[in-house]
């Protein structure tokens, strides 16, 4: 069995080519991935001339990169596994002939499943093994992603691991097995009768009630996206039930959706290029679920990247609604040289929780006669530093800060602390709201000397640092050069402006990174699927050619097809995109947040263009390749010999 | 035991209205070569594929040898079909993705057995077939690619060979080639079920059944051409 699986594969071979790269690609990704996050697991820290908010970032940084690799193992196997059982039941499709002839000459259908899991395993071994060995090479840019896409901190040490690797690649055949018995369901329905007639096209355009009933369960449940949450139901539930609604509509409303689609196009068409309008109209028409699928991959790729859009956008305005809050902030001042006091880095090697930092700072302000404005707190919390939103309100209220004098600090809302200046000027602040930030220190006030323990949750902060209030940038930053000559003082507005762009950055950096991985997937997956549909209408390709169509009108009708798949899956994903802003939507009000979720339409729109142009390049070339390949007639007549004698 | 029983076999396509085949009544014995003629529509084709099981016939009985294929396992009908049965049709008669030595031997593949390369080229030499042994299917002609599936038989030792126009498709030689190697079949005690239009080919059969409008309304046995041409030149009158 393995020898003839061996012999099929090499026969196959440009279809399994295809296959063959996806799963190098997805080994590949897995293999670093899971290497990845094996040095995640254990961070290597070099303490030697490091800030305490550089370990911090560190100590970050590890983490989000340990969600991450982990995000992208999973992403990984899941679409390869999507992606498998696509091409698969393509291929199987395709073979379907050739395999009721397997079974004519006594071929159990246990055995044909075996003989396509054995491929399946075949191919997957040997590509995965390509693939998790060429891994290593990609560990160096991804883990400078990884960097990059976390605010350019600080490496990791990272390096290859070869437990990860095997792993991955068992992982990978794993995943192409699963996609190969997903998709053996398609000779399942295999008859004898199929190795000497060609099968009877079945038309699936009849409404059935089945279908009626399908359509109604599937409504039913996609309305379930568009419900609070709250009590009826979990996130995690409510979002499968919306997922499979989905599911069913697409698949029961596509032999209604896909025909009149079809239809519509190429009645408009039809003036302009009646032959092929009308060749690409019953190729899509009779067989909706094939077009369908066809345009899976397509549905696929606009469906991730327009909802990392929308996650990105929506984010953005999330971050600039919690931003404004906070622009009334004077100076912020940042220096790279505070360096750790020889004890004190001892310490921190010895229990890495407890870090500390020095700073001096001062301010002419504080010298100056009392200031007419009220002052108000606001304590961070440095502790609780998640995400790129640089500050989320834990305690408090931010409305309740006073006037545009906003000093960092610790503590809790209600407490209260008497500042004196050298000059013996005095002054009662209040703690009015705590938030959690990774930058914390913004004001008038600047904090100088804070330990906390992160083990204990104990945050001291002594303060010693003058205001800075009411003087302009320039004396400020004069004289926070004399104590720190390398500090770089910027207003507080500048700052946060800086940092909400910092920070989108640097997620849309992930955004894009995400999104960069599945659109190579995806339009590989996108063009394999097609090519393969293709190739494996050559046949009739060959009949149009001798019934006298010309090479043009074959171009023509495989270009109106891509814009017939194309509409089909723009309008699926639209409506997988709506019911995913609907969800996020419910989500979102659920926090208490009061952002809508962005529709990413330009975003689609320009992936939507993407899909079509690499569509109509495949169905160009492709076309003109095999009108080129019919001329020659020794090439593959034998194999189709149309029937002579006696017409059936 | 009986390569081939038929008992008041019934089938009407899934999409027609009308019976396509009604009460037909076939036995064959073994080494027995029964041909099949008729005009064309008349239900030739289909009663090959409902005896051979392709399609599924409803019937009093339908048995090949001895196993009753209407009520037989999937694993049964599998083994029968590897094990007993011949197929030769006018194309599709080879898996085209297996090489000519791999298509011979898919049987014994499938059985998990082995068959020396000799016996397979000592077979493809029977068909008249040298050095072909690599190639694939396309690359052979249609009348290759039938006496490589004759030579398939030849080497699988099957009880009945069903066989649908085999000579249709070839010149003269050829189809003398392809109609020795049926006799040579029969000599080897296995039966033969034939579809033919042609005259020639049916006076090589020792039995032939007539068929109009699905029905089997006579039989001739030993004809010779003319008698036959004759005969089917008066169905066609009647029609
Ligand atoms: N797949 C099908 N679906 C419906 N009807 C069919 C199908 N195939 C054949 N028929 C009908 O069944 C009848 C018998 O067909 P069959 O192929 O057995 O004829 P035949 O005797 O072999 O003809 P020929 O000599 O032309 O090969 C025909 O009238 C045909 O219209
Ligand atoms: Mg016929």
């Amino acid at each position: 069995m393995l020898y003839l699986s061996w012999s099929m594969i090499f026969r196959h071979k440009t279809q399994y080519f295809g296959l063959a790269m996806t799963i190098t690609l997805g080994a590949l990704l897995l293999g670093s991935s899971l290497s990845l996050h094996n040095s995640t697991q254990h961070p290597v820290f070099t303490t030697e001339d490091r800030r305490v908010s550089e370990i911090e970032t560190l100590r970050q940084l590890a983490e989000s990169s340990a969600w991450f690799t982990n995000l992208m193992a999973w992403l990984t196997i899941l679409i390869t596994t999507w992606i498998v059982a696509q091409t698969m039941s393509f291929i199987l499709a395709q073979r379907r002939k050739e395999l009721a002839q397997l079974l004519l000459v006594g071929a159990s259908k246990a055995q044909l499943y075996l003989l396509v899991i054995c491929e399946s395993v075949i191919i997957s071994f040997l590509a995965a093994c390509v693939g998790a060995l060429a891994s290593p090479v990609l560990i160096k840019p991804y883990s400078k992603l990884l960097v990059l896409s976390n605010n350019g901190s600080p490496e990791l040490s990272y390096h290859p691991d070869f437990t990860a690797l095997v792993i991955s690649v068992g992982l990978i055949v794993l995943s192409t097995v699963i996609g190969a018995l997903l998709a053996i369901r398609k000779i399942a329905s295999l008859s004898l009768i199929e190795a000497v007639r060609s099968p009877s096209v079945v038309d699936s355009r009849k409404f059935s009630g089945k279908r009626i009933f399908m359509v109604i369960i599937g409504f039913l449940a996609l309305g379930v996206a568009f419900l609070p949450t709250g009590n009826l139901m979990g996130y995690q539930l409510s979002t499968l039930l919306t997922g499979t609604g989905a599911t069913i509509v697409i698949v029961s409303l596509s032999p209604l959706l896909v025909p009149s689609i079809s239809h519509g196009i190429g009645r408009l068409l039809s003036p302009i290029a009646p032959g092929p309008a009308q060749v690409a109209q019953e190729y899509t028409r009779l067989s909706p679920l094939r077009t369908a699928s066809l345009a899976t991959p397509l549905i696929l790729l606009l469906c991730l990247v327009s909802v990392f859009a929308m996650l990105a956008q929506t984010g953005r305005s999330e971050t600039y609604a919690q931003s404004t809050q906070l622009k009334n902030t004077d100076y912020f001042v940042s220096a790279d040289d505070i360096k750790f006091h020889p004890q004190e880095q001892q310490d921190l090697e010895k229990n890495q929780n407890i870090a500390q930092s020095t700073s001096l700072v001062t301010a002419p302000d504080w010298l100056t006669p009392e200031s007419n404005r009220a002052i108000s707190i606001v304590a961070i919390n440095p502790q609780n530093i998640k995400d790129f939103i640089p500050v989320s309100v834990r305690e408090g209220d931010l409305s309740a800060v006073e006037g545009d004098r906003v000093a960092s600090f610790s503590g809790r809302v209600g407490d209260q602390h008497i500042v004196q200046s050298p000059g013996g000027h005095q002054e009662v602040i209040q703690v009015v709201a705590v938030v959690d930030s990774n930058f914390f220190i913004h004001g008038d006030y600047i904090v100088d000397k804070s330990t906390f323990d992160l083990s204990n949750n104990i945050v001291d902060t002594q303060l010693l640092a003058q205001g800075s209030d009411g003087v302009d940038l320039q004396s400020f930053t004069a004289t926070v050069h004399q104590v720190l000559p390398d500090a770089t003082v910027s207003s507080g507005a500048e700052w946060v402006t800086q940092k909400v762009n910092q920070g989108m950055k640097s997620l849309m950096f992930a955004i894009i990174l995400l999104a960069g991985g599945a659109t190579v997937l995806a339009l590989f997956n996108l063009i394999q699927t097609y090519l393969t549909a293709l190739i494996g209408r050559r046949k009739d390709i060959d009949i149009l050619h001798r019934v006298g169509m010309t090479r043009s009108q074959i171009m023509e009708a495989n270009a109106i097809e891509v814009l017939m798949v194309l509409l089909v899956g723009s309008l699926l994903s639209a409506g997988a995109i709506y019911i995913t802003s609907a969800r996020m939507q419910v989500s979102l009000a659920d926090m208490g947040s009061v952002v809508r979720p962005v529709l990413p339409v330009t975003i689609f729109a320009i992936m939507a263009g993407i899909c079509l142009l690499t569509m109509l390049v495949v169905a160009l070339v492709e076309g003109y390749w095999l009108s080129i390949r019919t001329t020659y007639r020794g090439l593959f007549l034998n194999s189709h010999r149309p029937q002579k004698g006696t017409a059936r | 035991m009986q390569p081939l029983d038929i008992k008041n076999l019934s089938f009407t396509y899934p999409n027609n209205d009308k019976d396509t085949l009604t009460d037909i009544n076939l036995s064959i014995a073994p080494g027995e070569w029964v041909a099949i003629m008729g005009p064309s529509g008349s239900g030739k084709s289909t009663i090959l594929l409902c005896a051979s099981g392709l399609l599924p016939a409803t019937a009093d009985t339908l048995a090949i040898n001895g196993l009753d294929i209407l009520h037989a396992t999937k694993k049964q009908l599998a083994l029968l079909r590897r094990r007993k049965l011949g197929y030769i049709f006018q194309e599709l008669n080879l898996v085209p993705a297996l090489t000519v030595a791999q298509n011979i031997a898919i049987s014994f593949t499938l059985d998990k057995t082995k068959v020396t390369p000799s016996n397979i080229s000592q077979a493809l030499h029977q068909v008249g077939l040298e050095n072909v042994e690599n190639k694939l299917p396309h690359e052979l002609s249609g009348g290759q690619q039938q006496r490589v599936a004759i030579a398939r038989t030849l080497i699988s030792d099957p009880a009945i060979v069903f066989a649908d126009e085999p000579t249709g498709a070839l010149d003269t030689d050829n189809g003398e080639q392809v109609l020795q190697l049926f006799e040579k079949l029969t000599a080897q005690q296995k039966s033969i079920l034939m579809v033919t239009h042609d005259p020639n080919v049916a006076a090589r059969a020792n039995r032939i059944v007539w068929v109009v409008d699905g029905q089997i309304i006579s039989t001739l046995e030993g004809g010779n051409p003319t008698q036959i041409a004759q005969q089917l030149a008066n169905i066609g009158e009647a029609k």
